[in-house]
This record gives C-alpha cells, sequence and structure tokens, in this order.
C-alpha cells in the first residue's frame, strides 16, 4: 500500500495512501504523468484544512465503484438525495462548504462536488425568497415595483399558507 | 583552519550586528552562509534558524513570510523540545493574519520554556497573547453580527454553481428568481434552468400572465414541458410555448381546463412541433383532433415517436381518417381510453404497447382484430360485451383484459398460437366463468412460456376446478407469478393447492377469504419444487394480503420467519381503516 504526500497551500505536508488521493482526478492523472513521486505534490488553492476535510471524505469513499457515466438524457437532476454520512460530513459552516466544493472542483473528484453542490441546492429549496436572502446574507436589490412583478409571476409556485394538521380523529374511535 | 563551526559562529555574529542596525539584506546573506556551513550541531543550526526567520519576518510580504514559517519549522523539527521554533512560529503566524494558529503555538511553545528564570519573557508573551486574542475576539465580534454567510453564486465559479442549479427543482428555481436582481439573471441565463419546464408541483393554478413571463424567460430552451394546472386563458401561450421551442422533445398537458388543451393541438396540427418524441395529453380530445395532431407530428419529421396517454373521448369517427395516406408507422406505444373501431389500429403497424382501458365502443358484431399490428407485445383491453374474443399476432407477450362478458360464442381467444405470451391477466371480470377461462388455456398449441397468471375479481371462477385444470394441464409447474386478488370465494383450503405450483415465486391473495392458515400453507408449499436450475427449493419469494382481515400478525411474522416478504397493504391510512371494519363489524 503506497503512500503519497500533499503539500497544502499553507506549505503543510500530508501523507496519504495512494489508491485514496487517486479520488482526485487530477492527482490521479498527475501520477500517471510522472510516475512514482518522492517529494510532496503541491496543492496550490487548497488549505491544510480543507485538504485534510476532503481526504477524510475520499477515505470514507475509497471503496465505491466508479462513477457512473453521466446521462444526460434529463439533465434537471431531481433527486437530491444524499447519504446518511455524507449528510454530516458537509454539516460544516457556509466557508468550509464552498472551500470543500471549490477544492473538489479544482481536484477534479465529481462526486464530492456532488455531494457538495447538492448540500448548496438543498439550502435553497423550500424556502421562500426571504428565507433564501437569510440564508446566505443577501440584500434584496429589487424595487417594490419589480418584487410585486416577480410575486405575481411566482404565485403558481408559492407555498399556501400552512394549515395546522386536522387532528386525526380516526385513533379516538 | 577554522572549523565549520567556528566560520558559521562568526558569520551569526555578523549578521547580527548587521540585523541590530537595521541591514536585513546584509543579515540575510550572512544567515545564509552560516547556515551553509556543514554537519553543525542541531542549537547551533536552529539558533541560526531563528535569526534568519527573524530577517524574513522584518522583510515582510507573503513570500518572506511563508520563508519565515517554514524555518520556523524547520527549527521545531530540529529541536522539536525548545519552546524557540514554536514561539518564533507563533510570532509568524501572528504577522500573517492567523490569529488562532498563533495564539495555539504561542501556548504551546510557553509550555515547553524552561520552569525557571524565563519569569520575564513568559509574561512578555502573555501580553503578547492577550493582544492577540483581543484582535480575535474583536473579529469574531464583527462577525456575530455580519455571519460568516456568503452568496453561493458569488462564492462559486460560474461552472460551479450551475451545478448546483440543476439539483434545484423547478418550482424552487423560480421562486428563487425573487432573492436578488443577480438570482434573477444567473438563474434565467443558466443553460439548464428552463430545459424542463415543470409546472407539476404547481401550488396554485397558472394563470396567463405567469405562463407569459415563463414562457418568455424560456427563449426557446425548452427540451422537456410538463404542464399542469394551466387555465384556460393559456392556450395560446402554450401555443406561442411550444411553437418557440425547436428542441422540445416531451410535451406533457395534464389537469389544465379544456381550452388550453385545444389551443395546443391547434399548434402541433400546425407542423409547429419537430422532433417530438413523447406526447402527454392528458385531455378529453376528439379522436379526430388526435389524428390531425398525429398526423402533424409525422409531417413535421418524427422519427422515433412514443406517444403516451393520448385519451379520447367524445364523437369518434376515427376510422374515416385512415384513409388518408402516411400510415403512423413510428408509433410504439399508444394509449387511447376509448376507441371507436379496431380498423383505426391499422394506422400504427409499428405499436408495441397498447392501452385501450375504457369503455370501448365497438360496434356489437365487429370482431375484433389486432392482427395489423405484427409487432404488438403488450396489449391491455376492455371489452364490456363481446360475442367472440379479438384476434391477436403471435407476438403478444402479455395481455391484460378487463370486464369480459361471457356471451362468447366461440371463447376462440388463443385458437391461434401464441408462442411468446407470458403474461395474461384477467382484471375485473365479472362474467369470466371456469368452462371459459380452460378453453382459453388450451390452445390448439399449448401455451408453454406462461409465467404469469392473474385473475383477479373473477367471481364467477370456480377456483377448485381451476386449479385442478392449472395442475392437469401442466401449466402450474410453470408459473412464477400468480394473483387471485379480490375473490372473496377464494379460501384456505384451496392453499393446499398450491404445492403443484413448483417454480412459483409471488403469490397475491389480497382481498380474499383466506386466513393465516391459508397464508402459511401457500409459504410452506409453493414454489418448493423444480428440477434443476438456479430456482431449485427456494420458494416462494413474496406474497401479497392487502385486506385480507382474517390474517393475524402471528401469521404474518412466521411467514417472514420464512424468508419470505409480506405485503399488507399501501400506507398506515388503508391498514387502519380495515382494522377498523374488522373491528366494528
Amino acid at each position: 500500500m503506497s503512500e503519497i504526500k500533499l503539500l497544502s497551500s499553507d506549505q503543510a505536508t500530508i501523507t496519504v495512501e495512494k489508491s485514496v488521493a487517486e479520488r482526485s482526478i487530477l492527482i490521479k492523472n498527475m501520477l500517471e504523468d510522472v510516475g512514482e513521486v518522492t517529494e510532496a505534490i503541491p496543492i496550490p488553492n487548497v488549505n491544510e484544512n480543507v485538504l485534510k476535510k476532503v481526504i477524510e471524505w475520499c477515505e470514507h469513499h475509497k471503496g465505491d465503484p466508479p462513477a457512473q457515466a453521466d446521462d444526460d438524457s434529463d439533465s434537471r437532476k431531481k433527486s437530491s438525495d444524499i447519504d446518511e454520512w455524507d449528510q454530516k460530513f458537509m454539516q460544516v459552516d457556509q466557508e468550509m462548504l464552498f472551500e470543500i466544493i471549490l477544492a473538489a472542483n479544482y481536484l477534479d473528484i465529481k462526486p464530492l462536488l456532488d455531494v457538495g453542490c447538492k448540500t448548496v441546492a438543498n439550502m435553497i429549496k423550500g424556502k421562500s425568497p426571504e428565507e433564501i436572502r437569510k440564508t446566505f446574507n443577501i440584500q434584496n436589490d429589487f424595487t417594490p415595483d419589480e418584487e410585486e412583478q416577480i410575486r405575481r409571476e411566482n404565485e403558481w409556485a408559492e407555498e399556501s399558507v400552512p394549515r395546522s394538521q386536522p387532528l386525526d380523529i380516526d385513533e379516538a374511535c | 583552519m577554522p572549523t565549520a563551526k567556528v566560520q558559521a559562529e562568526s558569520h551569526q555574529s555578523t549578521g547580527r550586528s548587521a540585523y541590530s542596525s537595521g541591514n536585513y539584506a546584509e543579515a540575510l546573506t550572512h544567515f545564509a552562509a552560516a547556515l551553509a556551513q556543514p554537519n553543525l550541531p542541531a542549537a547551533l543550526r536552529a539558533s541560526i534558524l531563528d535569526n534568519l526567520s527573524a530577517t524574513k519576518e522584518k522583510l515582510g510580504g507573503e513570500a518572506n513570510l511563508a520563508d519565515a514559517l517554514s524555518h520556523a519549522r524547520a527549527m521545531i523539527r530540529l529541536q522539536p523540545a525548545s519552546a524557540e521554533g514554536y514561539l518564533r512560529g507563533g510570532k509568524v503566524l501572528q504577522l500573517s493574519g492567523r490569529d488562532g494558529d498563533a495564539v495555539r503555538l504561542y501556548e504551546y511553545g510557553i509550555s515547553k520554556l524552561p520552569s525557571d528564570g524565563s519569569g520575564v519573557r513568559r509574561a512578555r508573551l502573555g501580553a503578547q497573547i492577550a493582544k492577540v486574542r483581543s484582535r480575535i475576539a474583536a473579529r469574531q465580534g464583527a462577525v456575530s453580527c455580519e455571519p460568516q454567510r456568503r452568496d453561493p453564486f458569488a462564492a462559486l465559479p460560474l461552472e460551479v454553481a450551475q451545478i448546483v442549479l440543476l439539483h434545484v427543482p423547478f418550482r424552487a428555481l423560480m421562486l428563487a428568481r425573487g432573492v436578488s436582481r443577480g438570482w434573477k439573471t444567473f438563474i434565467e441565463s443558466a443553460p439548464g434552468t428552463f430545459d424542463t419546464l415543470d409546472l407539476r408541483e404547481a401550488r396554485r393554478s397558472v394563470g396567463g400572465g405567469a405562463f407569459k413571463a415563463l414562457a418568455r424567460a424560456s427563449r426557446g430552451c425548452v427540451r422537456v414541458a410538463r404542464l399542469a394546472r394551466l387555465k384556460s386563458k393559456c392556450g395560446d401561450l402554450l401555443a406561442y410555448l411550444v411553437a418557440r421551442s425547436p428542441g422540445l422533445s416531451v410535451l406533457e398537458v395534464c389537469r389544465s381546463e379544456a381550452y388550453a388543451d385545444l389551443a395546443l393541438a391547434g399548434a402541433v396540427r400546425d407542423g409547429a412541433i419537430r422532433g417530438l418524441r413523447s406526447l402527454v395529453l392528458d385531455v378529453a380530445l376528439d379522436i379526430t383532433e388526435v389524428f390531425r395532431i398525429l398526423r402533424a407530428c409525422v409531417a413535421g419529421g418524427l422519427k422515433e415517436a412514443s406517444f403516451e396517454s393520448v385519451h379520447v373521448e367524445g364523437s369518434v369517427r376515427g376510422s374515416g381518417l385512415l384513409h388518408e395516406n402516411s400510415p403512423l408507422r413510428s408509433l410504439e406505444k399508444l394509449r387511447i381510453d376509448v376507441v371507436e373501431s379496431s380498423t383505426l389500429l391499422k394506422a400504427f403497424p409499428n405499436l408495441r404497447i397498447l392501452e385501450l382501458p375504457g369503455t370501448s365502443i365497438f360496434s356489437e358484431d365487429e370482431h375484433l382484430d389486432f392482427t395489423p399490428l405484427p409487432h404488438l407485445a403488450t396489449l391491455h383491453y376492455s371489452q364490456p360485451s363481446r360475442p367472440r374474443y379479438p384476434l391477436l399476432p403471435s407476438s403478444i407477450a402479455s395481455l391484460t383484459i378487463t370486464e369480459t362478458f361471457a356471451t362468447y360464442t366461440t371463447p376462440d381467444l388463443l385458437s391461434s398460437p401464441l408462442p411468446s405470451l407470458h403474461s395474461l391477466s384477467f382484471d375485473t371480470s365479472p362474467s369470466l366463468t371456469t368452462e371459459t377461462l380452460t378453453t382459453i388455456l388450451s390452445p390448439p398449441t399449448p401455451i408453454e412460456c406462461l409465467t404469469t397468471l392473474r385473475l383477479e375479481m373473477c367471481p364467477k371462477l370456480d377456483f377448485t376446478a381451476v386449479f385442478a385444470f392449472l395442475r392437469e394441464s401442466g401449466l402450474a409447474e410453470h408459473l412464477q407469478t400468480m394473483s387471485v386478488k379480490g375473490n372473496a370465494a377464494f379460501q384456505d383450503e384451496l392453499s393446499v393447492e398450491f404445492t403443484a405450483f413448483v417454480g412459483l415465486r409471488s403469490v397475491d391473495v389480497g382481498f380474499t377469504g383466506v386466513s393465516g392458515v391459508g397464508v402459511l400453507n401457500i409459504a410452506v408449499r409453493a414454489g418448493k419444487g423444480g428440477t434443476g436450475g438456479d430456482r431449485d427449493g427456494l420458494g416462494v419469494e413474496w406474497i401479497g394480503i392487502e385486506g385480507c382481515g382474517c390474517v393475524g400478525v402471528d401469521a404474518v411474522e412466521r411467514v417472514r420467519g420464512l424468508g419470505v416478504r409480506v405485503f399488507q397493504g399501501r400506507g398506515r391510512g388503508g391498514r387502519r381503516e380495515n382494522g377498523r371494519r374488522v373491528r366494528h363489524e
């Protein structure tokens, strides 16, 4: 079981099993190109904290079957199911979440990139625009007229005012 | 000859004086020369590294600070037990703005200081730490007013942000346009946004204004349109959308007001849809209109079409259209709720799946003939009152018949060989008699590959006789799936008959009179034979007992204990209702 070293942007050296590091297509291709390496591979865009987190993910998923070829027939991916471990893994502050996504993108780890993007998508889904603004600290820069216009256009999509659940009287009789 | 050590010390001292007088560049060269000496003792090397790091620190700038940090790391490697490396590292980190890390290193370094004679230093370092801490606290104070939350579409590169959008369903995406101007522009211009225009999740009817806005915003990018809850005013807009979406390949309109669909029909008929692969019109359309639409799609260059659920009702004059040219050869799947005459089927010679589940209004004496469809594999039809069973092509593999009426003069369903038939279902056939069924199942050529037999809601069947027939004819041996769902006449004593069904995998006895004893009997007996093959002795895998009020919990547990999956019905509500009915009756 061979190991390789990675050098984070803040000059920390992290030793990692080669097969784990090869979840990153970038590193995999690099290793294929240069053959055996002894010195640390510089990962200039990723700091130590994030790199450790990414490696944690890769270690947990090292046994995963290789990613399926993309089915482009329906490009809108409705399922945003994230497995339980990944959900826990992604319970980090937004800054870290975005850093992980950026690292996955840079290192070319498609499944991790997808999990990250799904996590962000889940933060958008099921929320009103106001709730989304709060979630991501975004300023509402629409004029009242524009806002009214969008609200009218989106009426069909808006969640109706939630009513309290009717009492379950079946159980009573 | 001065030793390396002496040379190094001399360079170091020259360097120190240069450092004290502010000549950092000069100091740097001397310290570097000192470090270049071979075989220096660790303490001296560490001390020179310390000087080097301090000099780099003074020079400042990102690259120098990075060097300073790596010198500090080298010190720690050389003398892990000494405080100096950690303290030096802490200083560098503090200058680099990494306050949290700086505090950690400082504190670790202090713990390594000798316990006596460093009181002054400790105090100075303590003050330093306090300074860094207060800086951290000030920053965190600012952070807590302004939480670390960032607009993902600003934080992530374009291509990644677009992947995020692909995971947001259409309805949520449309709502998210209302967040800010930036979001609106970004969402509307992202390539995948209007790829699938999906209104099935609509919470209210989609009015004219809203739909117009969608149609305009989509800018012809729609490939899949699943439209629902359109108000009647949307009809013309729908035609507009369809006409402006050259890439449209799937179109579904359901739960909408009729006018919307008629306007759509107009758009399709006029040849506006090219390349449509699937069309679902879940509305009442005259068959004349349906034919016009279908012909328009073919004329529009349709090559491999599969139209689903073309529901038709109203006055039907379909057969007249057949004499026009262009048979709809590309069509493989068709569902029509109501149909007048089987002759219209000649228009679709390549059909593989045909569903005619509604009340067909064929003329009484017409002999239904599906033989013009030589590729037909799956047929579901209902016929309330027919003198004869239909003629079937030999390609039929799966046949489902609803509401048969036993006035057949010639029960000749299988009078021609059906070598491919593997599934036969009678679904809600109140008049199907045992005689008719056995005649159907005794064709001139034996049915050899029949693996699925469903006899659901057939109250006239005498199951004792049916089972005897299945056993004697040898059909029982081949069956893998069997359903007698909805027959109250099916009772426990018949469960022993399942011994003959040596290959059975799945049995549905839902809504029958069986009790726990019967279910257990089936579980123990069915599917246990078989000679050779991988199915040998495996037994039945699935039993459906939905609505069987007499099957107790303990029986279900025992059956499950045998490794059989037991289906008790869908949802908590249904079961509870059944339970209550049992209790109160």
